[in-house]
């Protein structure tokens, strides 16, 4: 028999209070870990996200609500901006890449972008370095003649509306294109999975981001391809072509900017040719009156400034939790310790140190705290994992229940997985609660307890 | 005297005195210049009546307390001189403790119990385990030794008592009213084994008894508390 398997029968003895003390330390070192890999997790999907997209023009606003909106699909769209500075970024030389989003409808829940075959491109990477790639099936057709038409009589139309009454059209019929118009839908892998969707579905987006009253349009989109997870926003959305987008009735009227008269779309995503560009380009464009561009990734970091002290507040509470988890198992083993002063004169009267008796009771107050803190590390885990689909409906990316979190220990030293911190942390704590009631056992007058002299 | 490997085991006890502290403020003197000699392998019968000092002597001797004034040496070691962990240690290794009421650990099996002194002494916990359980199996206990002290008769209790008092050969064994819990008969088959174990180990024996059929078994007595 080990020292360590007189701790665990010292332990086992006290089935009902070791029990409840580990439970307790496993609930605060639960929530700790929860925290930390929640936390991190954020941290970590935000800024790839962000960083993913160099620039986003939108209307003038909130750049919070603009990041949010595009880039996490949270919120509402902050509104239109004209179609024609759109344009603009797409011809620019600067530009390598301008990807234009139409956003405001759902589909079963999730929502809905018109945009263009610009997503399918090898430079338009939501996630660093990786650009999108379809798990099955094919990229929607989108034609570019088509979208400049139907653009074109969407301006015509809010000319006509804005001439004064009485005033008429070209007479041209802006509908015949629309039976020949492409109306094809990509989803993300989230939506083909929880929608049971496959190639060739027919989807019917309705009017809102939370589902609304159905579009009255002739036909239906085709799915045409699912993409492959990406563990972003991207996953739970359906992309469909953006002239089918625009050719929705009910997008004609809204679409248009009563200011400019020009069509509007809600944001477009801008991968300049060079980072210095985008330096020199995002304060002129912040200038106009027009547009703003917002680099997603300051955003996120302001956002991760507020979020990362309330993260820490957090932390804090539950790490005291498990503080307070643990002096409970000093105090239950403390007030035990009573009962168990014949016990400790008994080992010290065959021949255990007082050092050895210390060392016992403070090895009794680690076990406890080192139970509860394996239990607490995987429920946290699990937890995680249970919320997962609830953050990313809320928070726009699925968080990795099981990912590594490396803590960093400052700047000279290794950083140590979070597990491996939490034990040694959760060790010592529970070492120096320990104490209190080892010191009484440590003090234990044996001849006193052992029996009475005679 | 010394044992058979001709290292000294003497016991050597000169003028040991203790007093307790009184309710009334003052000190009761239990040992009053208590002194005696028992040379390796010896037998000494302590008697003395309720109070008289005879379980503080064996806690003196196995250096459980501290005497106020005197001095007990086992060989050549001076427990006195020794510090509280020293005496600790030496225990563990040199003195076996048979209690009247056994204080047999409740959470641990038999074989568990048996093995302490060698775990505090600093054996593996295999060799300790091991030792442990030849020496249950020579006590006819091998098929009890898994079980806890609840689960085991007064008898069984003792045996296993005093398999944990022999355990590390101790060069002193001393039992505190081996006998007190036991009938007549069991209490004869205690002593016989206690005997024999004292004999294998070669170890000298104290014991501390008020049961006159015990002392008559020894001849040589140590009587404490009046007239000691």
């Amino acid at each position: 028999m080990s020292f360590f398997a007189l701790v665990m029968r010292s332990l086992a003895a006290r089935k009902t209070s070791t029990l409840l003390t580990a439970l307790g330390a496993a609930l605060g070192v639960a929530l700790v870990a929860a925290v930390t890999v929640l936390g991190r997790e954020v941290e970590t999907s935000y800024r790839n996200s962000g960083s993913g997209f160099p620039m986003i023009l939108g209307p003038k606003g909130s750049p919070m609500q603009l990041v949010l909106n595009t880039v996490y699909h949270l919120d509402k769209s902050p509104g239109l901006m004209p179609f024609r500075a759109y344009e603009e970024m797409r011809d620019a030389r600067w530009v390598r890449l301008a990807v234009p989003y139409a956003v405001g409808d759902s589909f079963r829940g999730f929502r809905v972008v018109g945009t263009t075959d610009a997503i399918f491109n090898e430079r338009f990477t939501p996630l660093p370095k990786q650009p999108l790639k379809l798990a099955v099936g094919r990229a929607f057709k989108h034609d570019p003649n088509f979208f400049a038409h139907i653009v074109d009589d969407l301006r015509k139309k809010a000319a006509a509306t804005s001439r004064p009454s009485g005033a008429k059209d070209d007479g041209h019929d802006h509908h015949h294109h629309h039976d020949d118009m492409p109306a094809e839908a990509v989803v993300g892998a989230t939506v083909a999975k929880e929608l049971g969707l496959s190639i060739g579905a027919k989807i019917e987006p309705t009017h809102g981001v939370e589902g609304g009253k159905d579009h009255k349009h002739e036909h239906l989109w085709t799915l045409t391809g699912i993409l492959a997870p990406t563990g972003t926003a991207i996953d739970r959305l359906v992309f469909i072509n953006i002239e089918s987008f625009f050719a929705i009735d009910e997008h004609q009227g809204g679409a248009i900017l009563p200011e400019s008269g020009d069509v509007g779309v809600s944001a477009v995503i801008v991968y300049p040719v060079a980072a210095t560009q985008r330096a020199i380009m995002m304060p002129r464009l912040n200038k106009r009156s027009d547009i703003q561009a917002v680099s997603p990734s300051e955003t996120i970091r302001n956002l991760l400034d507020i979020v990362g002290n309330v993260d820490k507040v957090l932390l804090l509470e539950a790490a005291l939790a498990v503080v307070v988890a643990i002096l409970g198992t000093a105090v239950a083993i403390y007030n035990l310790m009573n009962e168990r002063l014949r016990e400790i004169a008994i080992l010290r009267a065959v021949g255990a140190r007082r050092g050895q008796v210390l060392g016992l009771v403070v090895g009794e107050s680690v076990v406890v705290a080192l139970m509860g803190t394996a239990v607490g590390l995987l429920l946290g885990r699990l937890l995680i994992f249970g919320i997962a689909d609830h953050v990313a409906k809320t928070a726009g990316f699925v968080p990795d229940a099981f990912a590594p979190v490396i803590i960093s220990l400052g700047d000279t030293l290794p950083g140590l997985p979070f597990e491996v911190v939490a034990v040694l942390a959760v060790a010592v704590v529970a070492a120096l609660a320990g104490l209190l009631p080892a010191v009484k056992a440590y003090r234990t007058q044996v001849a006193r307890h052992l029996s009475p002299p005679t | 005297m010394s044992s058979e490997t001709g290292e000294d085991r003497t016991l050597r006890v000169k003028d040991v005195r203790k007093a307790w502290p009184r309710a009334d403020g003052g000190r009761r003197v239990v040992l009053d210049a208590v002194s005696f000699e028992l040379e390796a392998g010896g037998t000494l019968c302590v008697v003395g009546g309720s109070g008289s000092g005879k379980t503080t002597l064996l806690h003196i001797l196995s250096g459980i307390t501290a005497p106020d004034a005197g001095s007990v040496s086992l060989g050549r070691e001076d427990l006195t001189a020794m510090s509280e962990s020293g005496r600790d240690r030496f225990r563990a290794r040199h003195i076996g403790y048979m209690f009247q009421t056994f204080n047999l650990v409740g959470m641990l099996s038999a074989v568990e119990n048996v093995a302490l002194p060698l775990v505090f002494g600093g054996a593996s916990p295999s060799a300790a385990k091991h030792r442990a359980g030849v020496l249950l199996e020579r006590l006819s206990m091998s098929d009890r030794a898994d079980q806890r002290p609840a689960a085991l008769s007064v008898g069984e209790q003792q045996r296993v008592a005093l398999a944990r008092a022999v355990v590390a050969d101790p060069w002193l064994i001393l039992a505190d009213e081996p006998t007190a819990s036991l009938d007549p008969r069991n209490a004869a088959d205690a002593l016989a084994l206690l005997e024999s174990e004292a004999t294998r180990t070669g170890a000298s024996l104290v014991i501390v008894t008020h049961d006159p059929a015990v002392r008559g078994r020894y001849a040589r007595h140590l009587v404490i508390g009046d007239g000691s």
